[in-house]
């Protein structure tokens, strides 16, 4: 009962956000481009918290996922001649498969290990993306993708492709959040937060570890498919370790292990690229003062920080409630 | 119901259990006693899966389970606490006892998110039988606060109240009154016994002899990993070679 009432409030939160939203951006074209950012963004560093920030499986090879979603689509619809929508999500699938190879080796490590074959994977992804050219046509890039389009109306216009994603953005956010809520989501946290103990209450953490990168990999591998059908165009880029390491600092600044952490770095982490355009060889640099933030001033997030007001009000209220009594 | 057979474990040149012989009757309350770095935990380990022994067999319902990994051998039937408390520190009280649902629900992803019908009655099952579990074991105040904010008694009351939640046939508990005060671990004896009384089998490890001697039916003494008794607690309380094993114990607590 409770959490529906809070599931309902986060959706007129979220209705009032957009109707202030839409207004602003009907205006400037510019505006609705970056919102659409924003939103493959949230996707994309969604897929890396249900990894990360709920299973403790550290990934910094999440653009290759990104990547495989991107090549997988619009090659489906330039070469197989598929519709869009439902490139996107065979690329979604195409990129879960990768995500459970991976998962195969990556479940039996820990730590460094880990992370050096989730920067080995993004690395071989990139390059493999780079040389093959008959297949993705090398450095140049693809060009000439397609919109999007269901029943017949197609996204063509960065205004309707801000609607369609965001549209997106909330199938996926309440979908991470009837996860989370689960059984499946209660045996992620558990080997997030002891793996031996998870193990101990019955939990297959291979298993669900093979699950996680799937489902990681899965939305990260939708987000590359929508970049590509906004853009109409992709090169490699886009697909570097920088961009592993940029999810990795929305998420970290946002806040990990939240519905709202992977929003609000992404929506930050965006504007601030898109504001330092002219600084562009600066960005790694800009992504490192991020992280150093978070290492010394917000070890949660954004998130962190609205938890702690939070939880200090509720104290205030229960100090009050004593003192009444 | 748990029965041993020469069980050995070495690791590198120390012999941690060497050829123990024991049998833990069904329905009973096993003690196994002995002196720090005897070879408890360890051989908890052995039962639990988390380590195959180097030789021996380990018999549960006539079955060999012995090299079984740890998250199948509780979906066998048997669930443990841990010495050096294993909770999931960032879940609430209710989620951690949850978590101990696991073997007893099947809920997949899929379902998950679709919210069939079906999964959502089985949530509402699982939280109204680990809500029942909390009362029992007297946590029913503090359902939402997160594990790690618990006094350590109450930490202990949910690693049990977290392997209750699987239904377990056999129920490892590992010192589980380390750290408590006196009343608490009154309450504590009281608590095993009506675990007990509800069928499920305990083997206890525990350092305090007058909660052991009080609450067990039969004990097992280990001493440098061997068995160096059996029997009920009056008789252990005389035997010389425990009492020595004892007294001649210069690592005490
Ligand atoms: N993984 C391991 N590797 C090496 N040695 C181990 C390992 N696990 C346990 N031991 C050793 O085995 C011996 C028995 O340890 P164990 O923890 O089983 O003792 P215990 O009876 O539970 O003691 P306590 O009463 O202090 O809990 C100790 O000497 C310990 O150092
Ligand atoms: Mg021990």
């Amino acid at each position: 009962m409770l959490n529906r009432l809070k599931e309902k409030k986060g959706l007129l939160i979220a209705l009032a956000i957009i109707t202030v939203v839409c207004g602003l951006m009907l205006k400037e074209r510019y505006l609705a481009l970056v919102l659409c950012f924003v939103c493959i963004n949230i996707i994309a560093v969604t897929g890396l918290d249900i990894l990360f920030g709920y299973t403790g499986q550290v990934s910094f090879g999440h653009a290759g996922y990104y990547a495989i979603g991107s090549y997988t689509s619009a090659l489906l619809t330039l070469r197989l001649n598929l519709p869009p929508a439902l490139a996107v999500i065979i690329a979604g699938f195409v990129s879960m498969l990768f995500g459970v190879i991976i998962a195969f080796p990556a479940a039996k490590l820990v730590k460094h290990f880990l992370s050096l074959l989730t920067i080995a994977f993004g690395q071989m992804v990139y390059i493999f993306i780079a040389v093959t050219v008959p297949l993705t046509n090398g450095t140049s890039g693809i060009v000439g993708i397609p919109h999007i389009s269901i029943f017949g109306y197609t996204f063509s216009t960065n205004q309707s492709n801000f609607f369609l994603l965001l549209g997106v953005v909330i199938l996926v956010f309440i979908a991470k959040k009837r996860i989370v809520d689960s059984r499946v989501g209660r045996a992620f946290i558990a080997i997030r937060e002891n793996p031996h103990a998870a193990n101990g209450m019955g939990i297959n953490v291979r298993y669900y570890k093979i699950l996680a990168f799937a489902v990681s990999a899965f939305l990260t591998g939708i987000a590359g498919a929508l970049y590509a059908h906004l853009m109409g165009f992709i090169s490699p880029d886009t697909f570097t370790a920088s961009q592993s390491t940029l999810f990795m600092t929305m998420l970290l600044f946002g806040g990990i292990g939240s519905l709202v952490g992977p929003a609000i770095g992404s929506a930050i982490l965006v504007a601030t690229t898109e504001l330092m355009q002219s600084f562009v060889s600066y960005q790694m640099l800009i992504y490192a003062i991020f992280i150093l933030i978070v290492l010394f001033y917000l070890p949660n997030g954004v998130v962190g920080i609205i938890e702690s007001l939070k939880e200090s009000s509720r104290k205030q209220h229960t100090d009050k409630a004593v003192n009444n009594a | 119901m748990l029965k041993l057979e020469k069980v050995t474990i070495r690791f590198g040149g120390l012999t941690a259990v060497n050829e123990v012989d024991m049998e833990v009757p069904k329905g009973s309350i096993f003690g196994l006693i002995g002196p720090n770095g005897a070879g408890k935990t360890t051989l908890f380990n052995i039962i639990s899966g988390v380590y195959a022994p180097t030789s021996g067999r380990v018999l549960f319902e006539e079955k060999e389970i012995q090299g079984i990994p740890p998250y199948k051998v509780n979906k066998l039937g048997i669930a443990r606490t841990y010495q050096n408390i294993n909770l999931f520190k960032q879940m609430t009280v209710l989620e951690n006892v949850m978590v101990g649902c696991h073997t007893k629900t099947g809920a997949g992803l899929m379902s998950s998110i679709l919210r069939t019908r079906r999964q959502r009655a089985e949530e509402k099952s699982v939280r109204e039988k680990c809500l029942d579990i909390l009362h029992f074991m007297q946590l029913d105040s503090k359902i939402d606060f997160k594990s790690r904010n618990l006094s350590y008694g109450e930490q202990r009351r949910l690693e049990i109240a977290r392997a209750l939640a699987s239904e377990p046939k056999l129920l490892l508990l590992d010192e589980p009154a380390a750290g408590m005060n006196g009343r608490e671990k009154e309450e504590l004896s009281e608590t095993i016994r009506r675990i007990n009384e509800k069928g499920v089998t305990v083997l206890l490890v525990e350092h305090d002899m007058k909660l052991v001697m009080n609450v067990t039916h039969i004990i097992c003494v280990l001493n440098y990993g061997k068995k160096i008794a059996f029997g009920e607690p009056a008789d252990i309380q005389q035997n010389q070679e425990v009492i020595a094993a004892y007294l001649g114990d210069t690592r005490n607590d």
